[in-house]
């Protein structure tokens, strides 16, 4: 190769290789560009730092359970299963709870009372939308017109009955227990109640909620439904 | 020998450090342009190896057909009609073609210095 051949071939390899490195760059940046501002970033990294918090108070929790496994003797182990076991009986709602919380009673409107409607049970809809709206803030347990309100709970219209786990709701009046986890939770899920759209949405059905104030100790019923496990199995000890 | 490796290594470090991006609506073009770059540089290889090279054919050839290519997208993008893929299939086939020739050659030219030496010996 003559030394102009190399100089031009060296040249338009430059050339190639400057495009190469183009395309490269440009392929491997994300496509869509982050338009978020200052005030949407500090935001979700506020959502982060409540995960945050969660999972170390979570955390925490467990090695404290962990720790009380690794210090017990072996007479003690029976009592700290059934200890571990109470507890997850407890978050289930298999057991009775007492709790900072408020009684929040359904009712007829005093105007539909006037006016001589008949009183229609609570719809469905309604009651779901009430129980998104407490679980809006975490570690309410319910308790509706004397129906424990678990995660296995469930809330059907039978034929224009509203039902609870399978039972009736008796037609308004009625009552809704909340349990919070303290009583400022209690506080903040009462005021935010207060404040929220939920009143009017009763309303619209002529009933209207009656909200007591928080009190240190309400107590609710346990889960009376039982369950089934369809997909864990019980260990034998031999195996 | 070296020489065309190191401007290639110089043009992709540039490239890379300049941090240079393109719209994503003119990267067709690019890897269009790539392309005929990819043609012509192989054909020039090819020709040399014939010895059938001509200087101003090869330059004029590599911008002439990286131009071709990107305006040929770019009719294809105003018409409606995915013209770029005629430069891409084009480009393609000469492309394996050239580097076919050059496989040849250089099998052709590897067996006669194995020959050579054997006979030398």
């Amino acid at each position: 190769m003559s030394g102009k051949v190399n100089w031009k071939f060296t040249l338009i390899l430059c050339i190639v290789g400057f495009m190469l490195a183009l395309q490269y760059n440009s392929m491997n940046t994300p496509s869509t560009r982050d338009t978020r501002d200052m005030w949407a970033i500090r935001n979700e990294l506020a959502k982060e730092k409540k995960i945050h918090s969660e999972l170390l108070g979570e955390i925490r929790e467990v090695d404290q359970t962990l720790a009380s496994y690794t210090e017990l003797t072996n007479e003690k182990t029976a009592e700290a299963l059934q200890n571990t076991l109470d507890k997850l009986y407890k978050q289930a709602g298999f057991m009775p709870t007492t709790g900072p919380g408020f009684v929040i009673e359904v009712a007829p409107s005093p105007e539909s009372i006037a006016f001589g409607y008949e009183v229609e049970p609570l719809s469905s809809e309604l009651l779901t939308r009430f129980i998104n709206v407490v679980n809006q803030y975490k570690g309410n347990e319910l308790e509706i017109d004397e129906k424990r309100f678990t995660t296995l709970s469930w809330i059907r219209d039978i034929n224009g009955k509203l039902t609870v786990n399978g039972e009736n709701v008796s037609t308004p009046p009625f009552k809704i227990k909340v349990v919070s986890p303290t009583i400022e939770d209690s506080k903040k899920l009462y005021n935010h109640l207060l404040s929220s759209a939920i009143q009017d949405e009763f309303y619209l059905d002529n009933l209207i909620l009656t909200i007591s104030k928080p009190v240190d100790h309400i107590t609710l019923q346990s889960w009376t439904g039982g369950f089934e496990n369809q997909f864990l199995k019980e260990q034998t000890k031999e195996e | 020998m070296w020489l065309p490796l190191l401007g290639l290594l110089l043009g992709v470090s540039l490239g890379l450090l300049s941090d240079i991006q393109i719209p994503q609506v003119y990267n067709n073009y690019l890897s269009i342009a790539i392309l005929a770059a990819f043609d012509t540089l192989f054909g020039g290889i090819r020709a040399h190896l014939q010895q059938v090279y001509d200087d101003r054919v090869f330059v004029s050839g590599f911008f002439f057909n990286i131009l071709l290519a990107a305006a040929l997208a770019f009719i294809g993008v105003h018409l409606g009609l995915d013209l770029y893929l005629a430069a891409v299939f084009a480009f393609g086939v000469r492309l394996f073609q050239n580097i076919a020739v050059i496989r040849r050659i250089l099998l052709a030219k590897w067996t006669s210095r194995k020959q050579n030496s054997s006979t030398n010996v």
